[in-house]
């Protein structure tokens, strides 16, 4: 078998738990939520939860590296799910930076294998790869694309559970990482997590679509697990570590209940625009309730399971004095507001402003509602008891983490020292949802530049214009370039200058596009993104109609007098059938007219080629 | 001795029997076709568990000599040929089923022909005979890329011969240099270090690997090659991608082994030129297929860039490289058989060649289409593929190369970081006309399922996906067909 190794690590536990209860959940709401293309779905959703579980039990990096790919191969077609234009381009972004990410970590592990040589090289790379698997900032931009536009329970697992693995990969990634690279390294991680907190949670509060919002706070709270691990990296914080650990559970449960919760508002209402969707609360008390857990759950609210692994995450922020620390600390408070703010804003404006009119309550949903009363029950659980998280990390970090969990309890030590900082910006929260519903701040943009899918935007275009143009050319003159050899050494009897000629001109493609005939504006604009990523041809609805004509079309005047020329080759193989009998009269028309013509080319080449040998080899 | 001079004087009989048939037997033909090529692969492998390393002289007068060594290196390459030759001609008994009698035997002539000369030239012991039935192959291929007798097959035909007569030529001067320098062509291992310390060696070099490289596909001669390789008809160009230009490959692999040597190799200029120009043809193939509209043509310029892999494997010099060399010419063979086979059933079933009007394809035809599907993930990198393996061979190659002192830093980072750029290449050109197949259009009508089409390209996906989970079988052998070639006692695994 192919040098696959598995073991049953000290992660292992943690990370199966941490995916099988979403997974649960999110398979139990599909049976309401998949009508129709349920083989297509079915056989990927539960190929993915085969891989999801098998891949906490790789060993070593390559049977990671093999079963991550394999992954990302199969959630593909759950990206892809409804055939829309906004599915297309995310799932072809999802399928490129997929690759990319395998390729990073392939490079890495190929350059691991010289031994000490280049181990800070490969342990970039392989960072690079497994960060953009996390979905860390700049390399996010395929996940607030793929994560909202696949169908909601495969939402539910791909932020919950699929991110995750990134997250383990890097965990692993640590023990292997040479001491004195481990203190830079964790810096730079740092920086890289306290902006990604910052972004996502910005970019968070600007969405009117709530699943891009919830994808948005995916990767904001990826950032914190990644500010958890930078933490240990630097100082073997044992806090940042199970902080991280606990977070990445914690975001598993209580964001899979998320969009589950707005799955079952799109199953009502069939759209997910925050501003639009009113009074989801009448329509469906309990769904509605179950909503509002995993809503205080995200927001980090006393006894409930957020509350916990930010508390860890802040003690673990608050070890060292330095001045990055504490620029990192007031981001990290500032993130803090903006998820109280951006999640309850989206719960108020989903479920409540129904003043008019009284809604009819819906049918119960029984599949919708288990599996979100499950999600609910960990969410609420871990946070009134958090000493249940010991049972679940490995044996050294529990034992180390036991006592502070056990004073995190409702009303024990660290559990109260934290609150003062809740009510800050909890109170800091309200003041800002009510001030920007009045005031309509949710609905500017962040600026272009600051974002990385229309740096990426701009690199592609530019790519297709400028790059392919200038290959194209070059292909174009080594065709020409031989074509005028091979006739100058005596082949211009033999080809037939229209004929290349014509195969150049369908070959050339005439791009006389420049980034300043589309304009910078246009660039920026998603529609175009939509249909340069729809075709096959990057570029393809760029170019003019001429140009994709079929490269081998040709007129009957040109055919017979090739086929004149050419038919002495016809006349060995077909005259000796005899239902070709044109075929020999044309060859004996050619020659009569060109024989003379051939043979004297023959010899003269001949003649060249023999003077030429002798010549080398009196020289020699 | 005996299954030598079986396998010499087989072939001939089929065709003389193919010859005699009347036409309106039309099928007989391509089934004996087929016949063929498994019994050659039965005698090929008797000739490894019998004969294993028997010469075997046929002429020898003055530097003329042909003779023929069953080596393990040679087997294995004739089995994959056979192997390929196999999926091919039961696929042409459908695939041609519609044309001119006359064409058909004229088809499976050749192909039996281009089948026997490839042995013969894998199973060569010296340059001389290598050369012999390298020109009998020119021939032979030729005539299956003018079988359609169009004026466009006739264009391609004539620049296809054109260039492979002037690498001909050339490496008939390097062989002629090689024998008045050392007195006789014969693969020896280790190779012959008087050779690579003469005053022509860089001509030497230069003659024999552009000579073979034509024949290969590397750049700057790669260009007869996308206008050959999609006129043929479709079982044709899977045999000459997937075969007939292997043979330079695998010229250029015994070159530097048994004439040259490796160690004698290493550190001359001209394998660094080498080893970037086939950096630069890995991802010059790959660029170039990005706009192309054309099926086939698109193929043939991956094809294009996976010869850059295998030239760069060589060029590496290091065990694992040449491993890895090995290793990706007999995949490619198979994956590139599959891709040309599942195309060629799509422009049959479809009349269309545009990929840009094949959506929704594959719920139409799902078999053809999984197979390629699977090998065109084979060749973006995919693990579970085989082509997964073999470029994790290379890269590891590259790595040693660098340990044994052969090539600089910024070589081994350069030549990783194309290995990677032409991975993403080759996915933005695969890629969507794969989904394009699957998820675009509606599946409402279902074409045909034709056994003859679908039966070689699902063994075929299915060997794929096997030598992806369990490579152990191709690394083994291939490891002990080159370490007798080097020579190298304990040969390295890449993993």
């Amino acid at each position: 078998m192919f040098p696959l190794s598995f073991e049953i690590g000290k992660y292992t536990i943690f990370f199966l738990i941490l995916t099988i209860f979403p997974w649960f959940s999110s398979i139990l709401f599909s049976f309401s939520y998949i009508k129709e293309k349920k083989g297509e779905f079915y056989t990927f959703f539960l190929l993915t939860f085969f891989l999801n579980l098998l891949i906490f039990f790789s060993k070593d990096l390559l049977t990671f590296l093999f079963l991550f790919e394999l992954l990302s191969l199969f959630s593909f077609p759950l990206i892809i799910y409804e055939r829309e234009k906004e599915a297309i381009f995310a799932s072809k972004l999802y399928f490129m930076f997929s690759l990319l990410s395998g390729l990073f970590i392939f490079g890495g592990l190929i350059l691991l294998q010289s031994g000490i040589q280049f181990n800070t090289l490969s342990i970039i790379a392989i960072t690079i790869g497994l960060l953009i698997k996390c979905g860390a900032y700049p390399f996010h931009i395929w996940l607030p694309e793929a994560h909202p536009i696949a169908p909601s329970p495969a939402s539910a697992i791909l932020s919950g559970c699929i991110i995750k693995i990134g997250f383990f990969g890097l965990i692993k990634l640590i023990p292997i990482i040479s001491s004195q690279f481990l203190r830079t390294y964790g810096e730079i991680l740092l920086i890289i997590s306290i902006i990604t907190m910052l972004y996502g949670v910005l970019q968070a509060l600007l969405q009117s679509n709530s699943k891009k919002m919830l994808a948005y706070h995916s990767v904001s709270q990826m950032g914190y697990i990644l500010l958890g691990l930078s933490l240990f990296a630097i100082s073997k914080n044992i806090d940042g570590l199970s902080g991280s650990l606990l977070h990445a559970m914690n975001h598993a449960f209580f964001k899979s209940l998320l969009f589950l919760s707005i799955g079952s508002v799109f199953l009502e209402y069939g759209s997910v625009d925050m501003y639009k969707v009113k009074g989801f609360f009448s329509r469906n008390k309990v769904i509605s309730l179950l909503f509002l857990i995993g809503i205080l759950g995200i927001s980090g609210i006393p006894f409930f399971n957020g509350y916990i692994s930010k508390a860890l995450l802040h003690e673990a922020l608050l070890e060292e004095g330095t001045a990055l620390f504490k620029i990192a600390e007031i981001i990290f408070l500032l993130t803090a507001i903006g998820t109280f703010t951006s999640n309850f804003k989206m719960y108020y404006l989903i479920n409540f402003r129904n003043n008019k009119k009284i809604e009819k309550p819906a049918k119960p949903n029984k599949n919708a509602i288990s599996s979100l009363l499950i999600l609910s029950l960990l969410v609420i659980l871990l946070g009134l008891l958090p000493g249940i998280y010991k049972y679940f990390l490995p044996r050294y970090l529990g034992e180390e983490i036991s006592n502070e969990l056990y004073l995190l309890m409702p009303f024990g030590q660290l559990f109260l020292e934290g609150l003062p900082s809740f009510i800050l910006i909890s109170i800091a929260g309200i003041f800002l949802i009510i001030f920007g519903l009045k005031t309509g701040l949710f609905h500017k943009k962040i600026p272009y530049i600051l974002d990385p899918l229309y740096w990426w935007a701009f690199v592609y275009i530019l790519s297709i214009l400028f790059f392919r143009n200038l290959i194209y050319k070059v292909e174009l003159f080594i065709i020409k370039g031989f074509s005028f050899i091979t006739r100058v050494l005596g082949g211009f009897l033999l080809f037939d200058s229209k004929i290349d000629k014509k195969i150049l001109e369908t070959f050339k493609v005439s791009f006389n596009f420049s980034v300043k005939k589309i304009g910078y504006s246009q660039v920026f604009d998603k529609e175009l993104l939509y249909a340069l990523t729809y075709s096959v041809l990057p570029g393809d609805k760029l170019l003019p109609d001429k140009v994709s004509k079929r490269a081998y079309s040709f007129n009957e005047k040109i055919s017979t007098y090739y086929s004149n020329t050419f038919s002495f080759l016809k006349f060995l193989f077909t005259v000796a059938n005899k239902t070709d009998l044109k075929g020999a009269q044309n060859y004996e028309h050619f020659v009569k007219i060109n024989g003379k013509k051939l043979i004297t080319t023959f010899i003269i080449i001949t003649i060249i080629l023999i003077l030429g040998f002798i010549l080398l080899l009196i020289y020699l | 001795m005996i299954t030598f001079y079986f396998l010499f004087i087989l072939p001939l009989l089929f065709i003389l029997l193919e010859a005699l048939i009347p036409y309106e037997k039309k099928n007989l033909i391509s089934i004996l076709t087929a016949t063929l090529s498994s019994l050659l692969l039965i005698l090929l492998i008797t000739l490894y568990l019998f004969h294993t390393d028997q010469t075997i002289t046929l002429i020898q007068s003055g530097p003329i000599s042909l003779s023929f060594k069953a080596d393990l290196f040679a087997v294995i390459t004739s089995v994959f040929a056979s192997i390929l030759w196999i999926f091919s001609s039961i696929y042409s008994i459908a695939y041609l089923k519609n044309e001119e009698a006359s064409k058909i035997k004229r088809y499976n002539i050749f192909s039996i022909l281009n089948l026997y000369t490839i042995i013969l030239i894998f199973l060569a012991s010296n340059m001389i005979t290598f050369f012999i039935f390298f020109e009998i192959l020119l021939i032979a291929s030729y005539v299956l890329i003018i079988h359609n007798q169009t004026p466009e097959a006739f264009a391609a035909g004539m620049k296809y011969l054109f260039f492979q007569i002037i690498g001909g030529l050339l490496l008939l001067f390097g062989i002629i240099l090689t024998y008045s320098i050392i007195g006789t062509t014969n693969f020896s291992p280790g190779g012959y270090i008087i050779l690579t310390q003469s005053k022509f060696f860089s001509i030497m070099f230069w003659c024999y690997v552009i000579g073979f490289s034509i024949k290969a596909g590397l750049f700057p001669v790669h260009i007869w090659l996308p206008e050959a390789h999609p006129i043929a008809p479709s079982p044709a160009s899977a045999l000459l991608s997937g075969m007939v230009i292997k043979t330079g490959t695998v010229g250029i692999i015994r070159l530097f082994l048994e004439i040259f040597g490796r160690g004698n190799l290493m550190g001359k200029v001209d394998i660094k030129i080498l080893l970037l120009l086939s950096l630069f043809t890995m991802f010059w193939g790959s660029a170039v297929a990005i706009g192309e509209t054309h099926l086939k043509r698109v193929l043939a310029y991956s094809s294009v860039s996976q010869i850059g892999y295998i030239i760069m494997g060589v060029s590496l010099l290091s065990p694992l490289g040449i491993l890895g060399a090995l290793i990706h010419t007999l995949a490619h063979s198979v994956v590139k058989g599959v891709l040309f086979l599942s195309a060629g059933a799509v422009i049959s079933d479809t009349g269309e060649t545009d990929i840009r009007k094949l959506d929704g394809y594959g719920l139409k035809n799902p078999l053809i289409f999984a197979g390629f599907t699977v090998s065109a993930l084979s060749m973006i990198g995919f693990p579970l593929f085989v082509n997964f393996i073999t470029k994790w061979t290379l890269g590891v190659g590259a790595i040693e190369a660098l340990s044994e002192g052969s090539i600089e830093l910024w070589i081994m980072i350069l030549s990783i970081a194309v290995l990677l750029i032409s991975s993403v290449l080759n996915a933005i050109y695969y890629a969507p006309i794969v989904i394009r197949g699957w998820f675009y259009g509606e599946g409402k009508e279902k074409y045909k399922i034709d056994w003859l089409k679908v039966l070689p390209i699902l063994i075929g996906t299915a060997l794929i996906i096997l030598f992806g989970i369990a490579p152990s079988w191709l690394i083994d052998f291939s490891r002990n067909a080159l370490s007798p070639l080097i020579p190298l006692k304990s040969y390295p695994k890449p993993f």
